[in-house]
């Protein structure tokens, strides 16, 4: 079950890397919406649909989550961390999308359960063929599981 | 954390024998008092036995001399009354005649002169000059006439009066002569001998013995050296030869032993008067104290060694002390102390020790905080090294990104609307922000090399070298370059990854840096040397001269513009330290224009 219309959240808190990373996907045309978050205290607010985020129809869970490990207020770790104790949202896939190529940021990822470690590249080119595959991989060849059940 | 100790282990040395400085002392004085006390034992024994035999000497020399002197008396005695005899002219006159009438005048003279009580007289007897026996009257037999030497006869002449003569045994007695020559004038006529019997009683001469001394033995002989007697009866001559000896003489008695025996002889007459002692009473107290002296000796060497040894004790107690006490600081431990004792030269060392051991100690102590606080600075100043790294990778890209980013949207959205001034611009931008990411990459790939541990196990050059040549798969591609690698290559000592990097950033020069319109070609081959694998990466490119050929490996330097060849300057210093990170070397071997051969080394391991 494959869903060309699930959300992606974004979880980044650059303003640039996020504008190159919306542009990218739409020269992809990839279909599914993006939804961006700023920093951790909002993605943990959006997944859990409290606050401002509380309408699930302005605001759907996502099917898949660009998480960025440099963030204020929660670190990506600690998201992560978090995303993976909630019973509804613990099988969600979280690509981690960062700068760091660190051994220890791409070990403790894993070790939190990310389901897979991209570095963000420098050069456009780069930026598009990445967000091509992620398409690809990610939302149509995979298979999403249920988070509800 | 770990602190380290600064202690070295020492190989400590098969301990030697555990006190023979002791032993060596009480040996040597031992040695010594044994040298001395025989020395002196010898010197007394000689003393005394020089004293003993001179005191020997002196009473048999007394006893003799009163003899003799007795002797002498009692011989001229004798040729007096032989004399009164022979003075008497009716012997002259016989002799001179020699008829039948003088003969009985002569006997007549000579019964009538004949002593009433003479001592042993047996007979008288007259002879002619040559000796020849004229006439002869017994007195007192029986008796014997022994033929009477010319010597003795020239003897008596030249004595004046006359002398008694030798001995003579017959049967079981000892006789001897009294010889008095009858003169007329200054012509001999003939001899008149009185014969006697040796008598004397043997408590006579007992007495007379026992002033000598007990057990002493008296005895006359003939100067001839034979026809010896014990005053009473005849005796075998001595085993020595008397008229060779002055002075003290030692020969076998039969019977008796050793003896030690004075002569001398009898003036007035032919004899020698011998008297001798048995010489184990001269030995045997000299033996006694040579014994004695032996015991003193002996126990004497025993206090000498017991004494040395309990003071040795007190030197070499203390030194056993100090060599465990030193051994202990050696091995490591220094609460190692020594108990003073005593206020002398070996208290003030053992002074000494403790407080050189203390002050190690201390300074050990130091030492070990010293370590222990750089320990603590250098790993805090690693982790904000490794927090700095941190931050570059994050921060630094992240501008960078768009920077680049946007530069390439201006001249994706908007290049139609610059002209190529300012589409050259844009481009500018985005190939600066690629190089400054290369950059960061390199400078962060370099400070990782610093800090990491690498630990180096036995890896494949075959597998390095391919994972290298994928890593530079695009590059391959873009200049056509051929490299060839020489297999097979082997095993070597070393860290995958570094090692991986290493040969990619030489394999990736050697294809950079060749002359405009070349093709690059690269030659990859593996050389033994001692124990070592040298990897040459051997290029056809542009060459170094040697001036530059050390400063190439230094960190951001470089010797052309990034028109030229592009680069970040940091290949090669990545390269140096990765060697030197997993305990290899590396060189170059240049040659301008022709190409240059770049060197790894590493330590072979043995493939099974």
């Amino acid at each position: 079950m494959h869903a060309p219309n699930g959300t992606v959240l974004l979880v980044e808190d650059d303003e640039n890397d996020r504008l190159l990373i919306e542009r990218a996907f739409d020269k992809g045309r990839i279909a599914n919406p993006i939804k961006a978050v700023t920093n951790g205290e909002d993605a943990v607010a959006y997944l859990a649909g409290t606050g401002e985020f509380a309408n699930r129809e302005q605001f759907p869970l996502p099917v898949l989550m660009l998480l960025d490990l440099k963030l204020p207020r929660k670190s990506g770790l600690e998201v992560l961390a978090w995303v993976r104790e909630q019973a509804g949202l613990k099988r969600l896939p979280v690509v981690v999308l960062t700068s760091s190529r660190e051994t220890s940021d791409i070990n403790r990822a894993y070790d939190l359960g990310a389901n897979s470690y991209l570095v963000k590249p420098v050069g456009f080119e780069n930026l598009f063929e990445l967000a091509k595959s992620l398409n690809l991989y990610w939302l149509m060849l995979n298979e999403e599981p249920n988070l509800a059940g | 954390m770990n602190q380290p100790r600064i202690s070295q282990k020492i190989v400590m040395m098969p301990e030697p024998a555990r006190r023979p400085l002791g032993r060596t002392l009480a040996l040597l004085f031992s040695s010594l008092l044994l040298v001395v006390v025989a020395v002196y034992s010898w010197a007394a024994y000689a003393g005394m036995r020089q004293v003993v035999m001179g005191s020997v000497e002196q009473r048999l020399a007394g006893g003799v001399g009163q003899f003799v002197t007795l002797l002498q008396a009692s011989a001229k005695s004798m040729v007096d009354s032989a004399r009164i005899a022979a003075d008497n002219p009716a012997i002259a006159a016989y002799l001179k005649a020699r008829t039948r009438t003088h003969e009985a005048a002569a006997i007549a003279a000579i019964r009538n002169t004949a002593p009433k009580r003479a001592l042993g007289l047996t007979s008288i007897v007259l002879l002619d000059p040559a000796g020849e026996r004229l006439l002869g009257v017994a007195i007192n037999p029986p008796g014997t006439e022994g033929r009477i030497d010319p010597s003795e006869l020239a003897a008596a002449a030249k004595a004046g009066s006359g002398m008694v003569g030798r001995f003579h045994a017959a049967a079981d007695s000892i006789y001897y002569p009294a010889t008095v020559p009858v003169r007329e004038q200054d012509a001999i006529l003939g001899y008149l001998v009185q014969w006697r019997r040796l008598t004397s009683n043997p408590q006579q001469r007992d007495v007379i013995v026992r002033l000598i001394g007990d057990r002493a033995g008296l005895y006359l002989g003939s100067d001839s050296g034979d026809v010896w007697n014990d005053m009473v009866k005849p005796v075998p001559k001595p085993a020595v030869d008397i008229r060779l000896g002055n002075g003290l003489l030692a020969y076998q008695r039969p019977g008796v032993g050793k003896v030690l025996g004075h002569a001398r002889a009898v003036a007035g007459t032919s004899w020698l008067v011998l008297l001798e002692f048995p010489a184990a009473l001269v030995d045997s107290p000299v033996q006694g104290f040579v014994r004695r002296l032996g015991v003193i000796a002996l126990v004497v060497l025993l206090i000498g060694l017991l004494v040395t040894l309990a003071v040795s004790r007190t030197i070499t107690g203390p030194l056993g002390e100090l060599t465990e006490a030193a051994e202990a600081v050696a091995a490591g431990d220094y609460t190692a102390h020594l108990t003073v004792r005593h206020q002398d030269e070996v208290a003030r060392l053992s002074r000494s020790f403790n407080t050189m051991t203390d002050r190690v100690r201390e300074s050990q102590a130091t030492l070990e905080e010293r370590v222990a606080d750089r320990t603590r600075e250098l790993q805090e100043r690693n982790d904000d090294l490794e927090a700095f790294g941190y931050s570059i990778s994050h921060d630094l890209r992240a501008p960078l990104r768009a920077m680049q980013g946007f530069s390439q949207i201006i001249l994706e959205d908007y290049g139609d609307k610059l002209d190529d001034k300012g589409r050259q611009h844009a481009g500018r931008i985005v190939a600066a922000a690629k190089r400054m990411d290369e950059l960061i990459r390199d400078l962060l790939a370099y400070s990782r090399l610093s800090r990491a541990n690498l630990e180096t196990a036995p890896i494949s050059l075959q597998n390095v070298v391919n994972e290298a040549l994928s890593q530079l798969e695009a590059e391959l591609h873009k200049t056509g370059a051929q490299v060839r690698v020489t297999e097979p290559l082997p095993a070597v000592r070393g860290h995958q990854s570094t090692l991986s990097q290493v040969v990619a950033n030489l394999i990736g020069n050697g294809m950079k840096f060749v002359a405009p319109g070349r093709a690059p070609e690269v030659k990859v081959r593996a050389e033994p040397r001692n124990g070592q694998v040298r990897l040459w990466v051997e290029d056809n490119g542009i060459g170094i001269r040697p001036e530059h050929q050390q400063r190439i490996f230094n960190v951001f330097e470089r010797l052309h513009g990034n028109e030229q060849y592009p680069g970040t300057g940091i290949g090669l210093a990545i390269v140096k330290k990765g060697m030197e990170r997993m305990g290899g070397k590396v060189g170059v071997e240049s040659v301008v224009e022709s190409g240059s051969s770049f060197w790894i080394e590493l330590p072979r391991v043995d493939a099974s």
